[in-house]
């Protein structure tokens, strides 16, 4: 079964008098424990699929359906939910929590869910894995401005992979970093990817990220032009 | 908890910001803490004084109608009553009778008005024991039967000199002008406003003047161990001789003159010999409305002054919610409720609120500490606010936690707008937003 589905899907934006259509009828499908790129140039409509996908848009048209949930009419509550405990999210420009350093920043996701909360020392165990996995045990007790590009993405992927969601997302998760630590995050995840099952879907423009995956989907002017599995 | 967590850790990021908005409503709370602490404490110094002056807590006067309609003052059950007084249960700390008069005292060109107590020499130790002579000694002074013992400052006012004869001019209990003559026969110490209120003299004299008989008086004082006790000590008494005795109803009266405040605004038809019972925290009831009349008008200056502070509040945090309107987003994709973004900037509004408040009261405590130290004089009329020449704060604890619930409320209003704005941003957007 296709953990995310998108039939036919819209996206109209507003823009001053006018209307851009952002997304114009994109139908496709992903499996559990894919490494999928949504690829195309500026303004092909990637952020705005991811974002849907992502259940921080809502389509003007058409269905999303996570998990086999069909995302449209959703009350907000249940929506934040749907959010919290399947996606993570991985931001371009990391979104790190300022007041908060590595840790904390780990931890935060857990903290905002509906329902009851593990056990602290499995969730402390658990912080502290991610923190060994993404390479930051020396840094757990410093504040974002303190960490480089890189370090400061790492944080954000293991942010993104607290909640241990089935999905995360990663909207252009390389563009604000030099190519080889770009490298080393896309290698990063793909580990992931592979070793817990996780569902990866990142954004990108770059051609070489582009074929770290193993499901390509390339968008122009909000319509897919390629949707292909690659086996590697 | 999570988010009293997050807005504790908000606040403490911008701290210019947040040390701005709080001070702004220290200071208002700091102000409205002041005045309110200072109006109890004058009304505190204003009853302490006029206890002082006036030497009791509780006074009783009589009154008898007599045929012909003149109602003249009289304790002509003064043995009973204090038999009813000893067997109160009541704790008297001193229990004096006197005779007191209000005359014109003139001499040569000079007059001015003054209060004379008549004293029963033998029985005022306390305030015999309390004079100091600036000129004449107490034996001397007590000794003379026309004898009066008047202030530094009355003597000067009058520029009279020990062994001067002063001319009073007195009303009699039955309303007629009488005129006698007083000698100067002690002068004491001090200039300050309040022990120039009352002079001294003989009771046998005073009595003599008013139209009363030798051993009469017109008031029995009574001392309690504190001001706080006076209220249920007087209803008490006033209870008891009610049982034996005609009694004029007590009244709120704001009157503070005490010579005319036992029978005045008495409407009830009433005939023979009656009673009144008065309680020092009757006389300054004028000073309860004076006080409630401070409280309202720096209350409203409170609320001005807040919705000016509030106006800022709202702004600033509106501009926080712009500064933080990527990290909104990024909160609302991992999984906040919009009520977890509102909860956040409530309870920053609230901790502010509460850190100003507390800021305030405690700086408000330190300078009104300071300011209790500053001798202020006693030479003026501004003395009868004073403690001895210095001011009086009473911490009024309901008035301070009304203020700090209003502020805290108003800050939390004022935040509520930007709260629900930031609540209800479509994340999307927000992630986005390049401000």
């Amino acid at each position: 079964m296709a953990i995310v589905e998108l039939k036919n899907v819209h996206k109209k934006y507003p823009l001053g008098k006018t209307e851009v259509h952002a997304v114009q009828g994109v139908s496709f499908e992903i499996t559990k424990g894919d490494f999928v790129s949504i690829a195309g140039p500026s303004g092909s409509g990637k952020s705005t699929t991811l974002n849907l996908i992502g259940c921080i848009d809502t389509a003007t048209e058409g269905d999303v359906l996570i998990n086999g949930i069909n995302t449209k009419g959703l009350k907000d509550k249940v929506i934040t939910n749907l959010r919290h405990d399947t996606l993570g999210f991985i931001f371009q420009s990391f979104n790190l929590i300022p007041v908060l350093n590595v840790y904390e920043n780990i931890e935060f996701p857990l903290l905002l869910g509906s329902g009851k909360r593990g056990k602290r020392a499995e969730e402390r165990d658990w912080i502290d894995h991610l923190i060994e996995e993404v390479g930051l045990a020396d840094w757990r007790n410093h504040k974002s401005n303190e960490l480089s590009g890189g370090q400061r993405q790492r944080v954000a992927i293991a942010r993104a992979l607290v909640t241990k969601p089935e999905i995360v997302l990663a909207d252009e998760p390389t563009a604000n970093l030099d190519s080889k630590t770009g490298e080393d995050i896309l290698n990063l995840m793909k580990r992931i990817n592979r070793e817990q099952n996780t569902t990866f879907i990142f954004s990108t423009h770059d051609a070489t990220i582009v074929e770290m995956a193993d499901h390509i989907i390339r968008l122009k002017d909000g319509l897919i032009v390629k949707n292909e599995r690659v086996s590697r | 908890m999570k988010y009293i967590k997050i807005a504790l850790r908000n606040l403490s990021r911008e701290k210019k910001r947040s040390f701005l908005l709080g001070g702004a409503i220290a200071f208002g709370l700091l102000i409205i803490t002041i005045v309110n602490c200072a109006s109890a404490g004058a009304v505190k110094a204003i009853s302490e004084n006029i206890t002082k002056i006036a030497d009791g807590h509780i006074f009783i006067q009589g009154q008898n109608k007599l045929e012909s309609g003149n109602e003249v003052s009289s304790l002509a059950d003064k043995e009973e009553i204090l038999q009813i007084i000893d067997e109160s249960g009541i704790n008297v700390i001193k229990l004096n009778m006197r005779s007191e008069v209000r005359a014109d005292l003139i001499f040569g060109d000079e007059n001015t008005r003054s209060a004379i107590s008549g004293m029963n020499w033998d029985r005022e130790i306390d305030v015999k024991n309390g004079f100091r002579f600036k000129e004449g000694n107490l034996d001397e002074a007590i000794a003379e039967k026309y004898g009066i013992i008047i202030n530094q400052k009355l003597a000067e006012t009058l520029d009279v000199h020990l062994g001067d004869s002063i001319i009073a001019k007195v009303m009699t209990v039955t309303g007629q002008t009488n005129v006698g003559d007083f000698i100067v026969s002690g002068i004491l110490e001090g200039t300050d406003m309040l022990s120039s209120m009352s002079s001294y003299a003989n009771i046998d004299y005073i009595n003599e003047l008013l139209g009363l008989e030798k051993d009469d008086y017109q008031t029995i004082y009574i001392r309690l161990e504190s001001l706080e006790v006076v209220d249920p000590a007087a209803d008490k008494l006033y209870s008891l001789l009610g049982e034996r005795f005609q009694m004029k109803e007590r009244t709120d009266n704001s009157n503070v003159d005490l010579f005319s405040l036992a029978f005045k605004n008495d409407e009830a038809e009433w005939e023979g010999q009656r009673y009144s019972l008065t309680a020092v925290t009757e006389m300054v009831g004028i000073l309860d409305q004076f006080v409630g009349v401070v409280d309202a008008v720096s209350f409203s200056v409170l609320i001005l002054l807040f919705l000016i502070i509030i106006v800022g509040v709202a702004n600033t945090f509106r501009m926080i919610m712009y500064d933080r309107v990527k990290e909104i987003g990024s909160m609302r994709a991992m999984g906040m409720q919009m009520w977890g973004v509102r909860s956040i900037f409530l309870f920053e509004g609230f901790f502010l609120s509460l850190a100003g408040a507390f800021s305030g009261i405690i700086i408000a405590g330190l300078i009104m500490f300071g300011l209790s130290f500053i001798d202020l004089g006693t030479d003026h009329a501004g003395a009868f606010f004073l403690n001895n020449g210095h001011l009086v704060f009473i911490p009024v604890v309901i008035p301070i936690i009304r203020n700090v619930l209003i502020v805290g409320l108003l800050t939390v209003l004022a935040v509520l707008f930007p709260a629900n704005k930031a609540a209800k941003l479509d994340p999307a957007k927000a992630i986005a937003a390049m401000y």
